[in-house]
């Protein structure tokens, strides 16, 4: 018997056994459905941001899609599906206790914001101008109303499931808002610029995952 | 069937509303959890805190998903009741309150000594944590990473350090 095993073996002779359940501890019961699967939260995170860009796109008009080259609506497709799957696999770790650990959900909170900033630095022109930096408020504003009527979308979600850690899953809600925000921005908006991108639709972003660090920080207190 | 597709069993008739598998679950994982908090160092509120873990189990039975093991399911929501008791019972009293790491068992005296158990108190939490879920529930690292939402790996390492600190402790108390 080696180290390990001697100590294994010790600590099970000298832990007092636990004692048997307590009558009464099952109560009522009702039948409920099993959690939900990886696959359901991807394709609803799918369907809501599809569902937003295209609607929201076709009422207000697409101008920014216009503006965009082939390439670069590529490279955001891309990165927006990168992201979805991304998101989904953490929110079905916060939504389900001991499932798979996927990636840590700290990551999932800050890889959108990063990966949005890289691909607006890299893919978009830098012509920066003081009066479409200006205007730029709107935009922040938009995407914030957008991100927020999103957010009602992946409430049902979130009382699907049991949430442990409130902070990192509702940080993982706001990010996938904020990137629901800046997708249908994306489409609308006619300034595809690095400036204007990286600080009022980053700025969508950035608000709805700490909007949601904060939502989660209040829950936690209110547990 | 083995125990562990045994309890994936009764976790999915437990969900049907089976009274008979609900109550089986309970037996099977109202002694493990009380053994759990109680060799944390919660001996006195063990039976508390085995309770309060198991009505949150209950109000969360719609988030397992079967045929995912149940233990680790059952140890996230465990370790997350005696995080959110000991938070709650510190903003009650309004002053910070250590979570107790001190043994106070009412079992007698191991018969040879020196003994593991009082050597625990030594090690940082979160290798105690995995050191008993591993030993305790019998999880397997694969199953105690899921319920403490780490990779496999860092697993290993809070284990693999803390049996050199409990190794190294048994050598100076010998």
């Amino acid at each position: 018997m080696n180290d390990e095993e001697q100590i294994l073996a010790a600590l099970d002779r000298e832990l007092p056994p636990g004692p048997p359940a307590p009558a009464g501890l099952v109560g009522e019961l009702k039948p409920v459905p099993p959690g939900l699967s990886t696959g359901s939260v991807l394709t609803l995170f799918a369907a809501l941001l599809c569902a937003i860009t295209v609607g929201g796109g076709a009422l207000f008009g697409a101008r920014g899609l216009e503006a965009m080259t082939v390439a670069q609506v590529m490279i955001l497709s891309a990165l927006g599906t990168t992201l979805v799957l991304l998101l989904g696999l953490a929110m079905t770790q916060g939504l389900r206790p001991g499932s798979k650990v996927w990636l840590h959900v700290g990551w999932a909170n800050v890889l959108p914001l990063l990966g949005f900033l890289a691909v607006a630095a890299l893919a978009f022109p830098w012509r920066w101008m003081p009066e479409t930096f200006g205007h730029g408020w709107g935009c922040l504003k938009e995407g914030i109303y957008v991100a927020l009527a999103s957010s009602v979308g992946v409430v049902w979600l979130v009382r699907r499931g049991y949430v442990t850690n409130w902070s990192g899953t509702a940080g993982t809600l706001g990010a996938f808002c904020g990137l629901v925000g800046a997708a249908l921005l994306h489409v609308m908006c006619p300034d595809q610029e690095a400036t204007h991108l990286i600080v009022w639709h980053g700025g969508i972003l950035a608000s709805g995952t700490l909007g949601g660090l904060l939502a989660g920080y209040i829950l936690l207190r209110r547990h | 069937m083995d125990d562990k597709q045994e309890l994936v069993e009764l976790m999915t008739r437990y969900q049907a509303a089976d009274r008979v598998a609900a109550e089986a679950l309970a037996n099977r994982l109202y002694p493990l959890l009380h053994r759990f908090y109680s060799s944390l160092g919660d001996h006195e509120q063990a039976g508390d805190l085995a309770q309060e873990c198991w009505i949150r189990l209950h109000r969360a039975r719609h988030s397992y998903r079967p045929p995912d093991p149940v233990l680790p399911w059952v140890f996230a929501i465990a370790r997350h009741t005696r995080v959110d008791v000991f938070r709650r019972r510190m903003r009650r009293t309004g002053r910070e309150v250590t979570l107790p790491e001190g043994m106070d068992f009412a079992a007698p005296a191991p018969a040879a000594p020196p003994t593991v158990l009082p050597l625990l108190e030594q090690l940082p939490a979160s290798q105690k944590e995995v050191l008993l879920m591993l030993k305790v529930t019998g999880m397997s690292l694969e199953e105690v990473a899921r319920a403490t939402a780490s990779s496999v790996g860092s697993v290993k390492q809070k284990a693999h350090r803390a049996y050199q600190t409990l190794r190294k402790l048994l050598a100076e108390a010998t």
